[in-house]
């Protein structure tokens, strides 16, 4: 899943989903969570994961981005299911409702309001050095990403992964992740360099208001 | 193992409650309930390898949903203060697509922090021994893998009373009676260790390679990063 195309939705969309303050939001995901979680009623899961979808479209949110990211809890729910004895079939329907309505609303969320406006947010409660951490590790996706989709390219340009030959694969792959980390940790160094100049002192600070 | 693999709606309450609970205290207790400091090269250092222990992640290996986790190699360049934190930041983000509940990144951190430490602490202690950084990097993240597969098996264990309580919820809602004989639906602990463990110590072993792979190859080319180990 490519992670720029979730931030790019989430800061370019102007939906009234898109303008609606965090907080708001955060609160409402917080109240929709704990009614999901002791609900037993499919229809209700249901509901709300119908709903969520509904909003993602009246909000212009590519349901291509959506609803795989709401259904990838599935994987999970299958080893759940398969570990179980004497499961009903209503049963199964009211968590996979639950587990679908949860997951759908907190992608809702994430496609909706920017990283940056979520960790400002967190900011409130969480310790400083936390929230920055949060701040350097999505600055660093994007420095990076094009990177691991040279590691990618890399691998690709080797063959792939070969099922018949799975240790030179992993010899090939872990050699281009090497490379990618050393790469990444020198370009590190040079964002501390910057960091030290501007003062940098544990924390970092998020303009409400200004995305 | 990374995660536990289970959704949000599963765990109950008390039990995610206390997964957040225990990294709270513990992160209060190693951070000195933020008083302590870290350089601004410790911090760009955990971002960058937080960021691609996220999209390694997210890198999946078809038929299988498989992935790899990187956390032996980033416990053992960051130490264990940091790798305290780059779990929970990993789990945080993870957990925002969908990769992972948001109930469970207490116990998701918990999982991954033990991997990473416990790598940390393997790798040095081997390499101590005299084995070859790939050899010691290859046993460290089966170590760790290991470590954390167990922790994550116990906690769906001391979850399962209140799991099969879920599981079987709908039934004893509308008071069906089970037929004489029937079995009230219910998590079976052997199967869920031979699908963890089974499958699990697969991943383990070529997770290790490529940690041994990737860690030989840095300890050649920045040998400073494997050698010291703790950043701070």
């Amino acid at each position: 899943m490519d992670l720029y195309y979730i931030d790019y939705i989430s800061v370019t969309n102007r939906s009234f989903l898109h303008r609606t303050p965090v907080g708001v939001k955060m609160a409402a995901l917080v109240l929709i969570i704990a009614v999901l979680m002791i609900s037993k009623s499919p229809t209700l899961n249901g509901a709300v994961a119908g709903c969520a979808i509904l909003l993602a479209l009246a909000c212009r949110i590519p349901l291509t981005i959506l609803v795989p990211l709401m259904l990838y809890p599935t994987v999970f729910l299958a080893i759940l299911f398969l570990s179980a004895k004497g499961l009903t079939f209503a049963a199964a329907l009211m968590l996979a409702s639950r587990v679908l309505a949860i997951t759908g609303s907190v992608v809702l969320f994430v496609l909706s309001t920017s990283y940056p406006a979520i960790f400002g947010a967190l900011g409130r409660v969480l310790p400083g050095f936390i929230v920055a951490a949060l701040f350097f590790t999505y600055r660093a996706i994007f420095v990076i990403s094009d990177g691991i989709e040279n590691v990618r390219i890399a691998m690709h340009l080797r063959g792939g992964i070969n099922w018949r030959h799975p240790l030179s694969t992993l010899r090939n792959f872990g050699m281009a992740l090497g490379h990618f980390l050393v790469h990444s940790i020198e370009g590190s160094r040079r964002m501390a360099d910057s960091l030290k100049v501007r003062g940098f002192a544990n924390r970092v600070y998020y303009l409400e208001g200004r995305r | 193992m990374s995660h536990i693999h289970l959704p949000d709606g599963i765990l109950p309450l008390w039990l995610w409650a206390a997964g957040y609970a225990l990294v709270a205290l513990i992160i209060s207790l190693v951070w000195r309930r933020g008083r302590a400091t870290a350089e601004p090269r410790d911090f760009a250092l955990l971002g960058v390898l937080s960021a691609i222990m996220v999209l390694v992640m997210m890198i999946e290996i078809p038929p299988l949903s498989f992935h790899f986790n990187l956390s032996v190699v980033t416990g053992i360049i960051l130490g264990p203060r940091l790798s305290l934190i780059a779990a929970l930041i990993v789990n945080v983000i993870l957990a925002l697509i969908g990769h992972g509940g948001i109930t469970v990144v207490g116990w998701n951190t918990l999982v991954l922090s033990a991997e990473m430490i416990l790598g940390y602490y393997s790798f040095r202690l081997l390499t101590r021994l005299g084995l070859s950084v790939s050899r010691a990097g290859f046993f460290a993240t089966v170590i760790g893998l290991a470590a954390g597969t167990f922790l994550a098996y116990d906690v769906i264990t001391a979850a399962s009373p209140w799991i099969n309580r879920v599981l079987s919820s709908p039934s004893s809602r509308l008071g069906e009676v089970l037929p004489t004989g029937a079995v009230s639906a219910h998590l079976d602990l052997e199967r869920l260790a031979l699908i963890m463990f089974g499958v699990g110590a697969v991943g383990w072993v070529l997770e290790g390679i490529l940690s041994a792979v990737i860690l030989s190859y840095i300890s050649r080319v920045y040998p400073e990063l494997v050698r010291s180990g703790e950043t701070e």
